[in-house]
């Protein structure tokens, strides 16, 4: 079980239809106060300070708060104020649903006891980074996706290592497959996996005990396993107000790429993940 | 191909997803897969020559990706019925813009196969 925002819940089973669950999403959206109105409730900015702002974001594309802590118009402090009052605003889809009338509340109520239910079986998050890194919040979510999808598709329990740097380049352990993170977080996530490990993801990706060991399958499904980790990554960092996009993953397999070379930029901050059939390594790749 | 068969169009650039995804299809009674798209540009092109009852649509692909190639078939198709299935169909942003875009439903990677079934069998009016 992978897991899920409460609208998906909700549209899965047929209680809203995609029409009414849209409707409830953008009045949810409508109802959280934008930094502007705040901060000229607050005092801190005119409304001709606000338009200077917004003219300005139409150049740069920076957020609101970001350009006006640049701009010199508001206090870090004052920003954090406004943020704070921002996010309690803030209302609950299934607020949004009710007032929209799709769901009563005691249907509400009924509905999200069956959601909470199925959520207790996601296992907690049991990847701990000790370390103190740059992109520790990336890092833990990566390698925990990592660990409950091993877990999940593979069918394998893991047990992180000792996290190490590497500037120069990645051994390649059996097939490597990277996958570039755009957006708040810019770096490149690399799975480099063990071919007993790669084949019994590909074993049981296909629900076949008996596939054959054909290197390319076998890369292609560490591929599209590190896609689907990589999405739910995404999913999970936006949870945590980070919007990172993804790129489709490439593939390498050690007889022709025999280790990963890095550029004279980049840094790679490698967790080594145990499992009882072998070994593999997370690794985010950052530049210096 | 019979005529009351119901054929299904997948939009996947990966050979795994679309493999699996080709046997929940075919698993179900008078279902086809007519096509396999591994860019967003190639859906729309076989989606406007085949004209399938259902498309399975990936996000993440190489060139235009996915949430593109849903505008351009709803703009071509109005009524043509796409489920997203994609490793990103956990977030809410996405699931928002996909079915303002125009899908009817969203399954997120990786995917619990009756779930699936019953998703696509509801949609191609199959219950």
């Amino acid at each position: 079980m992978v897991p899920k925002f409460f609208g998906q819940y909700l549209l899965e089973r047929e209680i809203l239809t995609s029409r009414q669950l849209v409707e409830a999403i953008n009045y949810q959206r409508s109802k959280v106060l934008k930094l502007g109105e705040i901060a000229l409730s607050k005092g801190f900015l005119t409304e001709k300070d606000v338009a200077k702002i917004h003219n300005e974001q139409k150049r740069t594309d920076m957020m609101f708060g970001e350009l006006a802590v640049r701009m010199k118009m508001l206090t870090e402090e004052q920003l954090q104020e406004i943020l704070t009052i921002q996010q309690n605003s803030h209302i609950y889809l299934g607020e949004a649903i009710v007032a929209r009338g799709f769901l009563t509340l005691e249907e509400l109520e009924k509905y999200l006891e069956g959601f909470k239910k199925e959520q207790i079986l996601v296992p907690p998050i049991e990847v701990m980074i000790a370390e103190e890194i740059e992109n520790k919040e990336t890092m833990t979510v990566t390698v925990d996706m990592t660990c409950k999808m091993l877990r999940r598709i593979g069918d394998m329990l893991s047990k992180t290592g000792q996290l190490r740097y590497e500037d120069k380049a990645a051994k390649n352990l059996g097939v490597i497959a990277t996958l570039d993170f755009k957006g708040d977080v810019s770096s490149r996530y690399m799975l480099n996996c063990s071919w007993n490990v790669a084949h019994q993801v590909a074993r049981k990706t296909f629900k076949n005990e008996e596939l054959p060991f054909d290197m390319e399958l076998i890369a292609d499904t560490i591929g599209e396993f590190v896609n689907v980790t990589c999405g739910n990554v995404r999913a999970k960092m936006l949870e945590l107000g980070k919007r990172l996009e993804i790129e489709p993953p490439s593939t390498h397999m050690d007889s022709r790429t025999p280790e990963m070379a890095l550029d004279k930029k980049e840094q790679a901050v490698i967790v080594p993940v145990y499992t009882p059939i072998g070994e593999l390594e997370v690794a985010l790749i950052e530049r210096k | 191909m019979a005529e009351d068969m119901k054929k299904v169009l997948i939009a996947d650039d990966s050979r795994v997803a679309a493999h699996l995804l080709t046997e929940i299809v075919e698993g179900i009674e008078r279902c086809k897969v007519v096509g396999a798209a591994r860019t967003g540009e190639e859906s729309v092109e076989m989606y406007k020559e085949l004209m399938p009852d259902l498309v399975t649509m990936d996000l993440s692909m190489p060139g235009m990706g996915g949430m593109e190639a849903i505008r351009q078939i709803i703009a071509a198709d109005p009524a043509a019925k796409i489920v997203v299935v994609s490793s990103m169909g956990g977030a809410q942003d996405t699931l928002l813009e996909a079915l303002e875009a125009g899908a009817l439903s969203v399954i997120s990677k990786p995917f619990d196969e009756q779930k699936a079934t019953a998703v696509f069998r509801k949609l191609l009016g199959l219950l």
